[in-house]
């Protein structure tokens, strides 16, 4: 037989090892990956989609006024009763040294029409106000069943009555809210005696006008300059007096005896003691956290409670602010943004009175911290039972690239998911493609505009057209949507405190009217439920009335709960069909549990 | 056996005689060309030791190549109207002109570059100085310092733990890693650095903060408040820190010490607020005064480097220009030139 030799041998020792190599990795790459399980947050930019064309000007004309720089709140409700939630978007006007022509600017109003499609209905409703639109609020401050806008401006603020029918009516000047000629802010409506009328707290924030205007320059290039160049103003309060008129009571209240520079602006019963108080952030100067003593009587206990600044005692450039329960011990926090280099803070409430900066401890830091953060929420968009933490970034200076390499003029939103636990986990990247919008972010808010049970996202952008984001988490979860309406309370049900408990899910809020940066949302209460399948009991604490409770509800749909125990059910379609229709078979349901 | 295999044999036989020891015939089943396996291992661990280094050398250098390509000059990206800042950025050029290899130039020009705002630019001339540096340390820590700068926690904590394990000595990093960390929520580990840390950095006030603020979240007030007692000894303009000491006073139950400490940094607040209006109102006076310090502050900083490359003359032409800027500046930050130190050009360009 013939001999091989050894040489041979190694030589084909060789080729078999290569080959057995390639047919390893050949079958490695050939093998498909297993499927990926979508992140459960799922956010995508539909904004093509929606028909909505609205372009934000901020009024610019290169001569860098303080006001371009904190233009503009929006606001989602659902103005004309369909059962969907429309958009109000604030717009500035044309400033000294613009030059463009063309018709002014003014806010628009976009109605939804279901789908996701949403018609310019501005004209129609009589709410163009082209005045320089800086922070909005909705409530139903004459009681009739229909949500009413109030408006922020630079120069005279408006108040617009909601007629019922579609349309609105100027009435600033007979109601006596204009607030004279000021830089507004954030605004709210609430009802500081409970005597079942809205009154309204206007932040404002600097002493600026034009005269006043102070050009700045940082490394040679002409900046905007910030708040603390200018006096900064006193806020005012106005008291309902029951007729649809209100009076001036900011100095009887307390209110004005500090001014500040006002941006966001929540209010909420931070101390559980049924009465409503205000949080006020300011830029560069410290929070106010107005207590209120139930009969009309605030005091700025910011400091005293924790939030007047931030754990390490500096004022932050404040913006945007909400107010949530965001782990469940039925204690209202705040989230607040901040400016660039700085840390957003998460103010957790320790009960008594008493917050705790836990923004590092609580992962909160995690995201935007080399940009401008502007409005925020506390949104379950998982329906995991668990408030997660949603914010949108933009620096104020235009040209902030060409001296400072860190930061940039548009950034991308920043996503903070609730973990369950008192943490938060930074998931931008995994949260869908909507989250890689790169925006000069402004106001944003979160409503179910679909109404599929899962809140989607509305973000004003500077100088830019608006950013609609829908809510395309997978559907397994389920929810409750809770609509409040006062009988003897405000019919708005504003300040009044829910508790729904589902199992071992206790989960507490509170309707807010105007949050986030200047802007208004979440009228429609929202609550994740995971897994739980009925919802055990839902308690409803009326600002200046009594407590409701409603037992067995049914999940995944809208309830109309109204003052004294009815319970109106709305049909909302499962999440999987993704149609948008308003609620259905409305029918009055006497409490049997109360 | 086959006749041609015969052949073979009685071939190599004939030969092995020739060249074979005396008296030794060969093994009937010997092979003509054995290899010896050892031979053949051996061999080829060579072969691929030799490939792998020159691969290892041959992209390392290829590396060096494209981020040295990669460095563009941006003194033209500049307006016109800005000549100070131009002239700055124009040293930032020259630095890459003259020195594309030298290390000391790239760390230099990087801190020129994040001076006037040019940060992606400044972190690829301090990348592309990490493949040239026999002394990466501080090079890691100045990238650390930047990631930190952007928010990029993670990214920061990676870099600084770089820095200081090769040299746990360097003055910031510590107090940076430990922001970072606790930034990240990492608490307990940020305490032990910055403990550590605490001892080198050129703020200790801020590195005792921050740790003070680490003992805050953990609920160790009475260590907080050493802490926030031993900023102030540091740095008695550290006036924030009364804040803390307010709140570690409260968890101590000392509340008549908490409010002193409030109203002390309540009258800070006020001092601070007043201070920064007359600051905008002045704006353009200080920022004029602000650049062309930088600008006094970049000649001196490439004369160091001339001077690192043994360019004695160009050196003492950067200072002439310095001081003929700022002549008191200018005299103030003149050191004896030697040997290149980039922590103090860090720290001058902090300053």
């Amino acid at each position: 037989m013939r001999q091989i030799s050894p040489k041979t041998w190694y030589a084909v020792a060789a080729v078999a090892a290569i080959a057995v190599a390639a047919a390893v990795l050949l079958n490695i790459a050939a093998t498909p990956p297993p499927p990926e399980e979508p992140f459960p947050i799922q956010l995508r930019d539909v904004t093509g989609e929606t028909g909505i064309a609205f372009r934000h000007t901020d009024g610019s004309g290169g001569r860098r006024y303080i006001v371009e720089t904190v233009a503009s709140g929006v606001a989602t409700f659902d103005y004309d009763g369909d059962g969907l939630i429309d958009v109000y978007f604030l717009n500035g006007r044309p400033l000294p040294g613009t030059t463009t022509a063309g018709p002014p600017p003014k806010n628009r109003l976009y109605r939804n029409l279901g789908g996701m499609r949403f018609e310019d209905a501005t004209d129609r409703a009589g709410v163009g106000n082209a005045g320089y639109g800086l922070g909005v609020c909705i409530g139903d401050y004459n009681n009739d069943g229909y949500p009413d806008i109030y408006v922020s401006n630079f120069g005279p603020k408006v108040l617009y009555r909601n007629n019922g029918d579609g349309t609105f009516t100027d009435v600033t000047a007979q109601t006596g809210v204009t607030d004279g000629d000021q830089v507004g802010a954030g605004a709210c409506f609430l009802d500081i005696d409970g005597d079942g009328h809205l009154d309204l707290y206007v932040a404002n924030y600097v002493d600026f006008t034009f005269d006043k205007h102070v050009p700045e320059v940082s490394d040679g290039f002409p900046v905007y300059t910030g708040p603390r160049t200018y006096e900064p103003l006193r806020h005012s309060l106005f008291h309902a007096n029951g007729d649809g008129t209100f009076t001036d009571v900011t100095m009887s209240s307390g209110i004005g005896r500090y001014p500040g520079p006002g941006m966001g602006v929540v209010c909420a019963d931070y101390d559980n003691d049924g009465h409503t108080d205000v949080f006020v952030l300011n830029d560069v100067f410290g929070n106010f956290l107005w207590h209120n003593d139930g009969k009309g009587r605030f005091e700025e206990v910011g400091l005293a409670a924790g939030v007047k600044y931030n754990a390490e005692g500096v004022p932050l450039g404040s913006m945007g602010v909400d107010c949530a329960d965001y782990d469940n011990d039925g204690w209202l926090d705040f989230f607040q943004t901040a400016y660039c280099r700085e840390l957003p803070a998460l103010f957790r409430n320790r009960g008594r009175g008493r917050f705790e900066d836990v923004t590092r401890k609580a992962g909160a830091a995690e995201g935007g911290t080399n940009n401008i953060k502007w409005g925020c929420g506390f949104v379950d968009f998982d329906n995991d039972g668990h408030k997660d933490i949603f914010y949108v970034n933009g620096h104020l200076q235009d040209n902030i690239e060409e001296f400072d390499g860190t930061t940039s003029y548009a950034g991308r939103p920043v996503l903070l998911r609730n973990t369950g636990d008192g943490h938060f986990v930074n998931v931008s990247n995994l949260a869908g493609d909507g989250m890689n919008v790169k925006v000069v972010g402004r106001g944003v808010a979160f409503d179910d505009l679909d109404n599929d049970g899962r809140i989607d996202v509305v973000i004003l952008t500077s100088r830019g057209p608006p950013v609609i984001l829908r809510n395309e988490s997978p559907a397994g979860n389920h929810w409750l949507q809770v609509e409040l309406q006062g009988v003897k309370t405000n019919r708005g049900g504003v300040g009044a405190r829910v508790k729904v408990v589902a199992g071992d899910l206790a989960q507490s809020d509170e309707v807010h009217s105007g949050r986030g940066y200047q802007s208004h949302f979440g009228s429609r209460l929202h609550f994740g439920l995971g897994e739980r399948e009925k919802v055990d009991r839902i308690e409803v604490r009326w600002i200046g009335g009594g407590t409701d409770v409603f037992e067995n509800v049914a999940v995944d749909q809208l309830v109309t709960l109204v003052e004294g125990g009815s319970l109106l059910r709305g049909h909302v379609r499962p999440p999987a069909a993704r149609r948008s229709a308003p609620p259905k078979e409305v029918t009055v349901q006497q409490d049997r549990h109360r | 056996m086959s006749k041609r295999r015969r052949a073979r044999l009685v071939e190599r036989e004939v030969c092995e005689g020739d060249s074979g020891q005396p008296g030794q015939s060969p093994r009937p089943d010997a092979h003509p060309f054995r290899v010896r396996p050892w031979i053949l291992v051996a061999g080829l661990a060579a072969v691929v030791a030799g490939s792998v280094w020159w691969g290892v050398r041959a992209m390392r250098e290829a590396r060096k190549r494209a981020a040295i390509s990669a460095l563009e000059p941006v003194a033209s990206s500049l307006p016109a109207d800005q000549p100070e800042k131009r002239e700055a950025l124009e040293l930032a050029d020259r630095l890459l002109r003259e020195f594309p290899e030298s290390p000391e130039a790239l760390y230099a020009r990087g801190l020129l570059l994040c001076r006037f705002g040019r940060n992606d630019e400044a972190v690829k001339s301090w990348n592309a100085c990490l493949l040239l540096t026999s002394e990466p340390a501080p090079v890691y820590e100045t990238l650390g310092g930047d990631a930190l700068r952007r928010g990029d926690n993670e990214r920061a904590v990676q870099l600084l733990r770089k820095a200081l394990e090769l040299d746990p000595e360097l003055r910031d990093a510590g107090s940076h890693l430990g922001e970072s960390l606790l930034n990240l929520g990492r608490i307990d580990e940020a305490v032990s650095v910055l403990q550590r840390a605490v001892r080198t950095a050129s703020h200790p006030a801020t590195a005792h903060g921050r740790l003070a603020q680490a003992y805050l979240s953990l609920g160790a007030y009475d260590r907080a408040k050493a802490s926030y007692l031993a900023a102030l000894r540091e740095d008695p303009a550290f006036e924030t820190a009364y804040y803390g000491l307010a709140a570690a006073c409260e968890g101590l139950g000392e509340p008549d010490e908490a409010r002193q400490y409030r109203e002390k940094h309540h009258a800070a607040m006020q001092q601070i607020r007043l201070a920064a209006k007359r600051h905008a109102h002045q704006s353009q006076t200080r920022d004029k005064a602000e650049v062309r310090s930088s600008l006094v502050w970049a000649y001196l900083t490439v004369a160091q480097v001339y001077q690192a490359n043994g360019q004695e003359q160009e050196a003492r032409r950067c200072r002439a220009r310095a001081a003929a800027l700022d002549p008191e500046q200018a005299s103030f930050d003149l050191r004896p030139g030697g040997r290149f130190r980039p922590e103090q050009l860090r720290a001058d360009a902090e300053r």
